[in-house]
């Protein structure tokens, strides 16, 4: 009997969830987690298509995951974020473009930098709204550097008085400024519309959202778009305390953002990429001190607020799995990468669902016994009494559809719980 | 790391076309060519630049060692390398244990 949409939706979302809880489900379920432009390499366009083409982006995205039916699929919202017409309306700096610095078949670049400077954190702390106006935006932003020389917006708490203010609203560049906001914002809207109405059409289809909204861990934010890698690694020597206070001034921006997406889209599960606090980029003493409080209180709480977050420890977390182990049992998603899959499973499997760790190495080059003999060896190994939901280390968008395609027919075979 | 370890090391940048390994190394004469790629796109032309240099400089020459987040012994054999590091410390030892 074939089974409706409906059906296949609760049943799919049954799986996900007696994984995630920690009980056994009917087999391993499996995802596109950090599904990138593979949708782009699957349906024979350009990486700069999907960025420019919301129906080509629709098409491909659809195309790919009902031909390969996942359990859950990877938000495409968070594969793409912005589209490129937006990116050059507001000329972005932090990013390079498919088909406009690099290769048209290749994914968008973040381009880090010391955005913010050393000596601007007190400035951060005291008036982060402030500082984001006049000073980051005009960095980042090529079209908002007008921002900066806008008088502070304080002057308006002058009531009647202060309003002569608003005359710098009607100087030509301020306002061509405003004018770029406008068109890129209205860019933006015309696309997330086009990413509501796939999700509606997925769900009807069967399919759950794996994460309905998005947010990042403080450091990370610090790290990755404020003062950079080298940056901040130079702080945590020079600046402790201002780092820490940064965390802590930055944290509850980033849980109101994590809890509004998750509200918006009625999905409560939601995507934490990280970043710097996997092994190599810090002592395990700076992971204690610098990372995994901030990150902490982030998970606790969006659990607090009946969501799953489903952190990505991007790269090798075996010597932080203990960390891990705080977390409350079967209320976590952890996706992994690089983390040995033994000791995984050893200190971990009582906590928290393992999500991911298939190479992409084979995904991409190896052969379909390769493939196979390493997904039974991730299914017999993680999967073993439940908490595993099979899925690829990291970005697919180099993945071989052949391929791919013979890991998710062996997955739903072997995957079974007899 | 490398630098700091005591070893001589030339830094060509990013983005390096083959041809410019091949040059670097006639001119250098390294014994040890690393390469770096985080992203998987990367795996390809690494591979065609380590095919470049098999192609032009005596293979026995050189000793070739690849890293970055998603490199295993998978990638090590399809580009050919004689090792990979799983981080800077490893390519380190790599280089010292020859």
């Amino acid at each position: 009997m074939v089974k409706t949409p409906e059906e296949l939706y609760q049943e799919r979302e049954k799986r996900i969830n007696d994984a995630i809880q920690l009980r056994v489900p009917d087999r391993v379920p499996f995802w596109f987690q950090d599904i990138s432009f593979f949708p782009a390499k699957y349906t024979g366009t350009t990486s700069q298509t999907l960025m420019y083409d919301d129906d080509v982006f629709v098409a491909a995205y659809k195309k790919a995951l009902t031909d390969f039916e996942p359990d859950m699929y990877f938000n495409p919202g968070h594969a793409l974020h912005t589209p490129g017409d937006a990116l050059e309306m507001i000329d972005s700096k932090q990013v390079k473009i498919p088909g406009r610095e690099i290769s048209p078949y290749h994914t968008f670049q973040f381009i880090e930098g010391e955005y913010m400077k050393a000596e601007e954190y007190d400035v951060l702390l005291n008036d982060p709204t402030g500082y984001t106006i006049s000073t980051y935006l005009p960095r980042v932003l090529g079209a908002m550097a007008p921002l900066a020389t806008l008088p502070p917006l304080t002057g308006l708490l002058l009531g009647y008085f202060g309003l002569p203010l608003i005359s710098v609203f009607a100087i030509p560049e301020v306002s061509s400024a405003f004018e770029s906001f406008y068109k890129a914002g209205q860019a933006i809207q015309r696309h997330n519309s086009a990413v509501a109405s796939l999700n509606q059409e997925l769900k009807a289809l069967g399919f759950p959202l794996a994460c309905g909204g998005i947010t990042l861990a403080p450091f990370d934010v610090l790290s990755d778009t404020l003062r950079g890698m080298r940056g901040l690694m130079l702080d945590m020597y020079r600046q402790p305390d201002k780092v820490l206070a940064a965390i802590g001034k930055i944290l509850p921006m980033l849980i109101g953002l994590g809890v509004s997406g998750a509200r918006m889209s009625g999905t409560l599960r939601v995507f934490v990429p990280l970043h710097r606090g996997a092994d190599g980029f810090m002592s395990l003493e700076q992971f204690e001190t610098f990372y995994w409080p901030g990150l902490k209180r982030l998970l606790l709480a969006l659990i607090d607020e009946g969501i799953t977050p489903c952190p990505f420890f991007e790269g090798d977390y075996t010597s932080r799995l203990k960390y891990l182990a705080e977390l409350p049992k079967g209320k976590v998603l952890g996706l992994f990468d690089a983390t040995d899959m033994f000791k995984a499973k050893e200190i971990l499997g009582d906590t928290m669902c393992i999500s991911g760790m298939m190479p992409l190495s084979l995904l991409q080059v190896g052969t379909p016994q390769k493939i196979k003999d390493y997904a039974k060896k991730l299914i017999d190994v993680v999967g073993k009494g439940g908490g595993f939901i099979m899925g690829p280390r990291s970005a697919m968008d180099e993945c071989e559809p052949k391929l791919v395609r013979v890991w998710v027919d062996f997955t739903k075979e072997y995957g079974v719980y007899r | 790391m490398l630098d700091v370890n005591g070893f001589g090391v030339y830094n060509l940048g990013v983005d390096v076309p083959a041809q410019k390994f091949i040059d670097e190394i006639k001119e250098t004469e390294a014994s040890i060519i690393g390469l770096s790629g985080f992203l998987t796109l990367a795996f390809n032309s690494m591979k065609e630049t380590v095919d470049a240099i098999k192609a032009t400089v005596q293979r026995d020459k050189v000793k070739i060692m690849i890293g970055g987040g998603q490199i295993d012994e998978e990638i090590r054999k399809y580009i050919d390398a004689e090792a990979y590091g799983r981080d800077a410390m490893e390519g380190v030892s790599l280089a010292k244990n020859g």
